[in-house]
């Protein structure tokens, strides 16, 4: 690991202050940015370890936890999520796991124990790609860190890579799950930073690689995201996050499915899906949702909503088995949602 | 027969203490005043001509003690356990990722690192091989241009077995059966990187290394050389480890020779340790396998005669890989157990080692049996299957029984333990195998399967034996030691317990040194689920005679009685059945020591001298085997390819548990690593390159991946091993991955012969069937 500066900061305020006083430029890969908040460290420290991000400063801002910022506020209107929460606090919430279970369930499905005690929800959205050839520096050729230095996945062992949302620059996958579950119930994001406050769709939150993979989100260098927020869907308690991978812990998707659903009868009056593990950004399938509106939850219309929603996936050598395992954690997320209990 | 009090008792572990307070000191808690800091550059190719090397740049940064190559070395540039044939850095070309290039000492690790990536080389790469299959037709290009021990081209060695007429038994044959099977090259994962410190030893004018490795004396002499010394200035010494399973008999050579070549140039201690990702890259791995197996049978289900031709991926170095002379290593037991745990009349086996440009393929918990054992266990059900048998049946009906005779041509007999048959009722009766099993409507199926193994203990050479050190204090106390590792297995306690028990101190009062060539004799490696039983017959013998020796005193001088009728227990002398009437130890020690009667004795102990034929195969290569059972229970999801394994029931002879706990620790250990084998473990190769060389994409099994792995003890008396004991190191890995595999069977009527058998091989597998079905 390079050195460092370290500073704390106990309010958002105080963090976008401080890392305002580095002056830098919008159209940095945003892995390079030189000014890093650090909340539970689990993915920043790693990535600076294999010297990947190689930040000047570190803004240190759990101690914003101590504000409003680090809870979770449930509510007849809704939730509102302080972004640093920590990931453990807000799968194991009673409120959460009843009112919002897809929310909880993307949560619990991720990571390790130990890392949930110790990673922010807000944290979690930001986290890295896991495409190796990014995460090795011994590779050359990636547009992700390097614009315009090629993609090493196309070329190479890309059995993890995405299969929706690629282009010709990149095809790493968004890796996390919560970000899915967010997208399921339209949540928006609350942002902090020298120009003062705003909010946006969660959805629009990712950019796709387009020809820019470097350009991961649509944060402005120093901005600060400070909560999440829910409104109170009736129906967010019929939602569930289905999760398949090579192994029960510790492990990212291979297919991932958020799915809510508003059901009048067995007829879908309103659905919401995202899927995981398969794109590049957490990936709203409003084609499949489109499919299965207004309809009874048969056969037909699963498999409609899974062709739908993989209608435009692009293979590459090693990962051709997404679709049909996309699909079927996509048919089965579905199939069980209806089937709750709420 | 005497009252065992100590042996068969789950003592705790005399490092248990230490180790979950974390006093336990590990290579890498170690520190040396004035230490330096080494790393290696390693090939960027894995097949190159070096064209040149340029180190002027790092050898003039600030704090670079010193930057070596090829040229620089004091000693031989070659090494190896059985063949030297792995240079310490690379001269002329590169054979895997893993050949050092240059090498550096410098003050801390950063300078050190910055000094790497200042040496320019020039490299003509050259085409990498990752198929043995390939790498042995007669136009590929020879990894090695010159090898000391090739036979053809890239191929290291050719080892037979031949036994009775297997033609005729085919040709007769009511039923053949023949598949191709394939075993992936495993890492061994074990969490504790490669270390090693060097330092020169200021008596002897020669050099101390302390490493993570398992085999202290193996690594002296195999090492001298390099260094220009002679054996007797070499002292190696392996700390508590933190796994090994095999591997760090290898790996440790590597990282000691980097470390002790610098110590020499540079006269100051020097420290290298392995990143996570050099491990995975550099360190050895499991032979991967491409093994095709017929076996010929009649209708009643007996199996007449067997034809497996394998075909192991070497890597780059012999390693322990197997040579014809001396005849050893992983290749020969593939000839071994090519016919698995069953009596087989007639035997044909090949076996192919064959280099290639991977990581060299060394030990590795079972030793060439897991992969020829994987192959035999499918086919075993597969033929069970067409006959319509039931699987087990057909293993009892055909399993080595006393009087058997192996495929080598070795008689079995009770007297050594054969406990297969007990292991197998167990485990039938625990999974309830007689009761149909529900296999599920939906997506999710269910069913289960079976494995058995047969395991030799110890190592087929004529060298096998042990000594070890016992030397009772004045005090009372018993010092014993070994020369043997200690990485998690238990071998110091099981060494204690034998100790107390044999000489009748307290277990409390015996404490084990181990791992040290300046303070033990030679025990042999921590390998081949030797230690408990041969290193364990020469702490017995050197207790037996301490023992002797202080009866013989007391009974003189103390008793007034013949030393046959006194005992010692718990520390306590006197006449059997006489215990109020008892004298210390202590008491009767420091009179012997004043009696010019030596209180240090060196016990050893050799088993009957192994034998096998290059020839045909022929012989006796173990005195005697462990065996097991291995019984699964799994969920198939059909949608998804994943596998759920539900229940695990292992049973292993293990001759005697001389501590259960440890026997139990090293069965679920197995189970789960079984596990891992079966559906996960898997580095991905592109062109020598390894592309998954982290633990976030190098997949092991999580405690949520195993279900409760139940152990079930069978103990067939071996009458040659402590106390009854056979090894159980290695065998619980065994049978896991075609139980799983023959369960996957059971559930859905699929069945693949590659493992791991990953969610995507299993949707494969299911699609394929799907298509030809239709
Ligand atoms: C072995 C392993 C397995 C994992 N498995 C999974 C998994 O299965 N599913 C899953 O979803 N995740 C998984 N993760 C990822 C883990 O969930 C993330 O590392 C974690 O959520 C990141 O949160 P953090 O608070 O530690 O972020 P940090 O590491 O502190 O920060 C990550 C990035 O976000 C920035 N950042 C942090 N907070 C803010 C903020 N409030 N505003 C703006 N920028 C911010 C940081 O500057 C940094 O660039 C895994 C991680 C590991 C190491
Ligand atoms: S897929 Fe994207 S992140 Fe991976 S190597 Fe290509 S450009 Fe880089």
């Amino acid at each position: 690991m390079r050195p460092f500066h370290y500073e704390r900061a106990a309010t958002p305020a105080a963090a976008v202050k401080m890392a305002g006083t580095t002056p830098m430029s919008p159209d940095q890969p945003s892995v390079a940015t030189p000014v890093q908040y650090l909340a539970g460290g689990t993915n920043l420290l790693d990535m600076m370890k294999i010297d990947v991000m190689r930040p000047d400063r570190v803004v240190d801002i759990n101690a914003i936890a101590e504000t409003r910022h680090g809870g979770i506020e449930v509510s007849d209107d809704g939730m509102w999520l302080g972004a640093l929460a920590r990931m453990a606090e807000v799968a194991e919430h009673a409120d959460v796991k009843h009112r919002f279970p897809v929310i909880a369930q993307s949560l619990t499905l991720a990571a390790s124990q130990q890392l949930r005690n110790m990673a922010s929800i807000g944290g979690n959205v930001l986290q890295r790609t896991r495409c190796p050839y990014y995460r090795d520096t011994s590779y050359a050729e990636c547009n992700k860190r390097d614009p315009g230095s090629g993609c090493a996945a196309l070329g190479g062992f890309n059995r993890m890579h995405a299969v929706l949302g690629t282009s010709k620059a990149c095809i790493a996958t968004y890796p996390g799950d919560f970000a899915q579950a967010l997208i399921a119930l339209d949540a928006r994001v609350e942002i902090t930073g020298a120009h003062g406050h705003r909010s946006m769709a969660f959805a629009e939150l990712h950019r796709r690689p387009d020809d820019e993979p470097h350009m991961e989100t649509r944060l402005a260098p120093g901005e600060l995201i400070t909560a999440f927020t829910i409104a109170a869907l009736p129906w967010a308690r019929r939602s569930k996050y289905l999760k398949i991978r090579d192994r029960e812990s510790y492990e990212f998707a291979l297919a991932s499915a958020a799915v809510a659903l508003d059901m009048d009868g067995d007829i879908v009056r309103e659905a919401r899906i995202a899927l995981g593990g398969v794109a590049t950004v957490p990936w709203r399938a409003s084609a499949a949702e489109h499919e299965i509106q207004g309809k009874r939850l048969d056969e037909r219309a699963l498999a409609a909503a899974a062709e739908a929603a993989f209608a435009d996936a692009r293979v590459f050598e090693h990962n051709a088995f997404k679709i049909a395992l996309g699909k079927r954690t996509l048919t089965r997320a579905l199939r069980e949602t209806a089937a709750m209990e709420t | 027969m005497e009252k065992l009090d100590i042996v068969g008792q789950s003592k705790q572990r005399v490092d248990a203490l230490v180790k979950v307070t974390g006093q336990a000191k590990y290579s890498a808690d170690l520190r040396r005043p004035d230490m330096l800091i080494a790393k290696a550059l390693f090939a960027k190719y894995p097949h190159a001509i070096i064209k040149s090397i340029d180190v002027s740049k790092a050898e003039k940064l600030d704090g670079v003690a010193a930057v070596m190559t090829a040229k620089d070395l004091p000693g031989r540039n070659g090494y190896g356990i059985l063949v030297p044939d792995k240079p310490v850095i690379a001269e002329r070309k590169t054979k895997y990722e893993g050949d050092p290039v240059a090498i550096v000492a410098a003050v801390n690790l950063d300078t050190a690192e910055k000094a790497i990536a200042l040496i320019e080389v020039v490299y003509e790469p050259l085409h990498a091989y990752d198929d043995p299959r390939e790498a042995m037709k007669d136009d590929a290009v020879k990894i090695h241009e010159q090898h000391p021990a090739a036979e053809k081209g890239n191929i290291l060695c050719v080892l037979k077995l031949d036994r009775g007429d297997v033609d005729k038994a085919f040709a007769e044959a009511d039923i053949v059966i023949e598949n191709d099977y394939e075993t992936p090259m495993v890492d061994h994962a074990y969490l504790e990187p490669d270390i090693a410190i060097a330092e020169l030893d200021s008596t002897t004018g020669g050099l101390i290394l302390t490493s993570a490795g398992q085999a202290v004396y193996a690594t002296k002499r195999c090492l001298a050389p390099v260094f220009g010394l002679p054996q007797s200035k070499v002292r190696v010494v392996a700390p508590v480890i933190g796994g090994g399973f095999g591997g760090k008999e290898d790996s440790t050579l590597d990282v000691c020779a980097v470390a002790g070549v610098l110590a020499l140039k540079t006269r100051r201690p020097v420290y290298f340790e392995l990143t996570r990702a050099e491990v995975f890259r550099t360190t050895g791995k499991r032979h991967a396998s491409y093994i095709k197996h017929r076996l010929a049978a009649n209708r009643d289900g007996k199996i007449v005669a067997i034809d497996v031709q394998t075909i192991l991926d070497k890597g780059a170095y012999v390693s322990m890989g197997g040579t014809k002379a001396p005849l050893h290593g992983v290749t020969m037991r593939t000839l071994v157990y090519a016919g698995g745990t069953y009596a087989i009349p007639n035997a044909r086996a090949r076996a192919y080692s064959v280099f290639t440009n991977h990581p060299y393929s060394c030990a590795f918990r079972g030793f060439g049996a897991p992969q020829v054992q994987f192959a035999v266990e499918c086919q075993i059900d597969e033929l069970a299957h067409r006959i319509g048998m039931d699987p087990v049946a057909v293993r009892t009906l055909n399993m080595l029984k006393d009087g058997d005779m192996t495929i080598t041509g070795q008689i079995m007999k009770e007297s050594r333990g054969l406990g297969l048959g007990e292991c197998i009722q167990k485990v039938t009766q625990r999974i309830k195998w007689d009761q149909p099993i529900d296999h599920g409507k939906g997506p999710v199926r269910r069913g289960k399967g079976f494995g058995a193994f047969i395991y030799g203990t110890g190592i087929p050479l004529a060298f096998e034996g042990s000594s070890a050190f016992a030397n009772l204090e004045l005090d009372g106390t018993l010092n014993v030691a070994v020369s043997s590792t200690e990485m998690g297995q238990g071998i110091a306690t099981t060494v204690a317990q034998l100790a107390a028990q044999t000489f009748g101190v307290k277990y409390e009062s015996v404490d084990v040194v181990f791992s040290d060539t300046g303070r033990s004799p030679d025990s042999g490696p921590t390998v081949g689920s030797r230690s408990a039983v041969m290193v364990g017959n020469a702490v017995a013998e050197a207790c037996r005679q301490l023992r002797s020796r202080l009866l013989e005193v007391a009974g003189k001088q103390f008793f007034q009685a013949d030393p046959s009728t006194l005992t010692i227990k718990d520390g306590l002398v006197y006449v059997e059945g006489r215990p109020e009437n008892a004298e210390k130890v202590a008491t009767i020690a420091a009179r012997a020591f004043v009696s010019q009667v030596p209180l240090s004795v060196i016990g050893t102990w050799f088993p009957p001298q192994p034998t096998f034929n290059s020839a045909d195969g022929q012989g006796e290569p173990y005195h005697a085997y462990g065996f097991g059972a291995h019984a699964v229970e799994i969920e198939v999801d059909t949608e998804t390819g994943v596998i759920n394994v539900l229940r695990s029931v292992l049973a292993c002879d293990v001759g005697k548990a001389i501590n259960p706990a440890i026997v139990e620790g090293q069965m679920e250990g197995g189970a789960a690593q079984a596990v891992g084998y079966g559906l996960m473990e898997e580095p991905i190769m592109a062109a020598g390159v390894m592309q998954n060389t982290g633990f976030h994409n190098y997949m092991i099994p999580t405690t949520k991946d195993l279900p409760d792995l139940e152990s079930v003890i069978v103990e067939h008396s071996n009458e040659l091993g402590p106390y009854g004991a056979k090894g159980i190191g290695e065998p619980p890995l065994i049978a896991g991955a075609p139980a799983i595999r023959n369960a996957i069977y059971d559930a859905i009527g699929v069945k693949i012969n590659i493992i791991p058998l990953t969610p995507r091989r299993v949707l494969e597998a299911i699609r394929q069937q799907a298509g030809q079905a239709r």
